[in-house]
């Protein structure tokens, strides 16, 4: 009950501290704001390639071209091969003017090239591109099956994502160890600014501090105060951040829908804001409130020692 | 003077059963290794006493004030204030021991940027006392010590006197057992020194233990209570008022001083012991 009574005293004390350091207040706040946001940034490409990973692995498939010269029957042969396969799930066919009508469906539904795509006229640019879509019930089995559907005759070209997925493993690798090693380091600045910031609302306070502690109130008392002006600054400092990645993803999101959905496939379609937020508030607020409580506990373990 | 005189009627001339406050027992300190800032301090104060502890500066009464505290701990010796041992108080514990020792210091070390009234309120607000309390009580403690007029005015608007006051008042606000007083008058003119003391004596009136800790030997000289003197680190005489038979320190100067001159050769340590095994037969431990 008396703790509630003076909920409302620390909390005063506390702003009246962010206050009175207004200034370095505010570069606390802008230091965390760039952490969380270089965080963010990193947390939407590191997610963004994992999740066109999947998706290609997943959704797209391998598709396999034939030879120039290959029957019907041949086609027929091979699909009824592939379809053997244990790991396939399904296979189907797309004829050359199929994959026309396609490509030009979405690229006149994204407007840009349809002037390109007119041209053409009647004719087909694909023809004699008949392929295969082979869906894989287990992905992991990509390689091998690859390797049988090359080995058939007829078979010209097997495109498959393998590759493309191993160099996109590899780049969010490095993200994400980049990203964890930025951010780490920014973290650790960043405590040093809020610990630095309260050290001298502690300093300011020293007399009040020591007259405290010679009347007997308890330590919890005395630190309450520089505990939330810590937390005030995390926060802050998670809001600012948050409200710049929402709207920069808002916009790139845009640009990518504008620019890349050209019917190239789903693979390069952004994650849901929904999705991606979901996730990233929550740790955005984690990491400023960390900041804000270890960088005030920090100041507080080493100043008040020195306070008698 | 006659006035001050007329106060020194206080408790401490009650016979004391096992009333005991505070009590050191063998207590030294060391703050470098080999050398005692104190050193064979043994002494015990009644609930009720008015006593001063005189001595030069850098004669070891900061660190009684520092051990009575427990801003600091023995080297050696066991020290117990209101019944508790210090030496086996966790450091969680210490602030609510601290609520009983009411602390007064030459220097006032007032809230600047406080009036008055938050200063003593301040007091209350720390150990987290009820609102309505704080209300209550502040007024009631501000009147007793004859500022009820100032309750607005910021430290920097009072004299000397006055602020020494504020920090009396907050000092006593959460009732404490003990009031230590360091160099309460050190600051002051004679007229507030006699102020300040009459209100220290008016306290102890009312049942608070007051020791003041002091080089003003005419002030000591004038009240005739109880004094404690330290040198060196050492207690170097300890004379108990009794009776109305208060110690004559300008006697107890120069019997220190005589003893003093008498061990001039003797080493640091041989020569405080000694003087403690003079005085201790005196009136220690009546």
């Amino acid at each position: 009950m008396r703790k509630l009574t003076y909920f409302g005293y620390h909390v005063k004390q506390g702003f009246i501290n962010l206050k009175r350091h207004f200034g370095k207040s505010m570069m606390s706040i802008a230091i965390m704001t760039v952490c969380i946001f270089l965080f963010g940034l990193f947390y939407f490409v590191f997610t963004n390639i994992s999740h066109i990973i999947k998706d290609a692995e997943t959704n797209v498939g391998v598709s396999v071209f034939f030879d120039e010269d290959v029957t019907e029957q041949q086609i027929q042969d091979i699909g009824a091969k592939i379809n053997t396969r244990s790991e396939v799930a399904y296979i189907k066919f797309i004829s050359a003017d199929e994959a026309w009508e396609k490509y030009k469906r979405e690229r006149l539904a994204a407007d840009e090239s349809s002037a390109l795509v007119e041209s053409f006229g009647d004719d087909n640019p694909l023809e004699g591109s008949d392929s295969y879509e082979v869906h894989l019930a287990d992905v992991s089995k990509q390689t091998e099956l690859v390797k049988y559907i090359e080995g058939l005759e007829g078979v010209r070209n097997v495109n498959d994502l393998t590759q493309v997925a191993e160099v996109l493993s590899n780049v969010n690798r490095i993200i994400r160890v980049v990203s964890m090693a930025f951010t780490a380091i920014l973290i650790i600045i960043s405590v040093f600014i809020i610990s630095s910031t309260i050290g001298m609302g502690i300093g300011a306070r020293k007399t009040e501090i020591s007259i405290m502690k010679l009347i007997g109130a308890k330590d919890g008392f005395i630190r309450a105060p520089f505990m939330v002006e810590g937390i005030v600054l995390g926060l802050v400092g998670a809001i600012v951040p948050s409200v710049l990645l929402k709207l920069s993803y808002d916009k790139v999101t845009e640009y990518f829908v504008k620019h890349f959905s050209n019917g190239l496939g789903s693979s390069f379609e952004l994650m849901e804001a929904g999705d991606i937020f979901g996730i990233l508030i929550p740790i955005c607020f984690a990491i400023g409130l960390g900041i804000g409580i270890i960088g005030s506990f920090i100041a507080l373990n080493r100043q008040l020692a020195k306070i008698n | 003077m006659a006035r001050l005189a007329e106060k020194t009627t206080s408790s401490e001339n009650q016979p004391a059963v096992s009333n005991t406050v505070i009590s050191f027992n063998d207590v030294a300190k060391e703050y470098d290794k080999g050398i005692p800032a104190v050193n064979h301090i043994n002494f015990q104060i009644e609930r009720g006493e008015f006593v001063f502890i005189v001595g030069e500066s850098g004669s070891g009464k900061s660190t009684l004030i520092k051990l009575m505290l427990r801003e600091i701990k023995p080297t050696k010796g066991k020290i117990i204030i209101n019944g508790r041992d210090l030496n086996k108080l966790k450091k969680w514990q210490i602030a609510k021991y601290r609520r009983k020792i009411g602390v007064v210091f030459q220097n006032y070390r007032l809230l600047a940027d406080r009036t008055v009234y938050e200063n003593v309120a301040f007091a209350q607000r720390v150990i987290e006392a009820p609102p309505e309390q704080i209300k209550k009580a502040t007024p009631r403690m501000l009147s007793q010590v004859g500022l009820s007029s100032k309750t607005k005015s910021f430290p920097g608007e009072l004299s000397g006197g006055e602020q020494q006051r504020v920090a009396i008042a907050r000092a006593l606000i959460n009732n404490p057992v003990i009031l230590l007083a360091d160099e309460p008058t050190g600051n002051l003119d004679q007229k507030n020194t006699d102020e300040i003391m009459n209100l220290l004596l008016d306290i102890n009136k009312h049942g608070t233990t007051v020791i003041i800790v002091t080089h003003d030997h005419e002030m000591v000289k004038r009240l005739k209570k109880r004094v404690i003197t330290v040198r060196n680190g050492f207690i170097v005489s300890d004379h108990k008022a009794a009776d109305g038979k208060a110690p004559d320190l300008d006697d107890i100067e120069e019997e220190i001083r005589r003893e003093a001159e008498e061990e001039d050769n003797k080493s640091g340590d041989e020569m405080a012991i000694d003087y403690i095994d003079v005085f201790d037969t005196n009136d220690y431990d009546e």
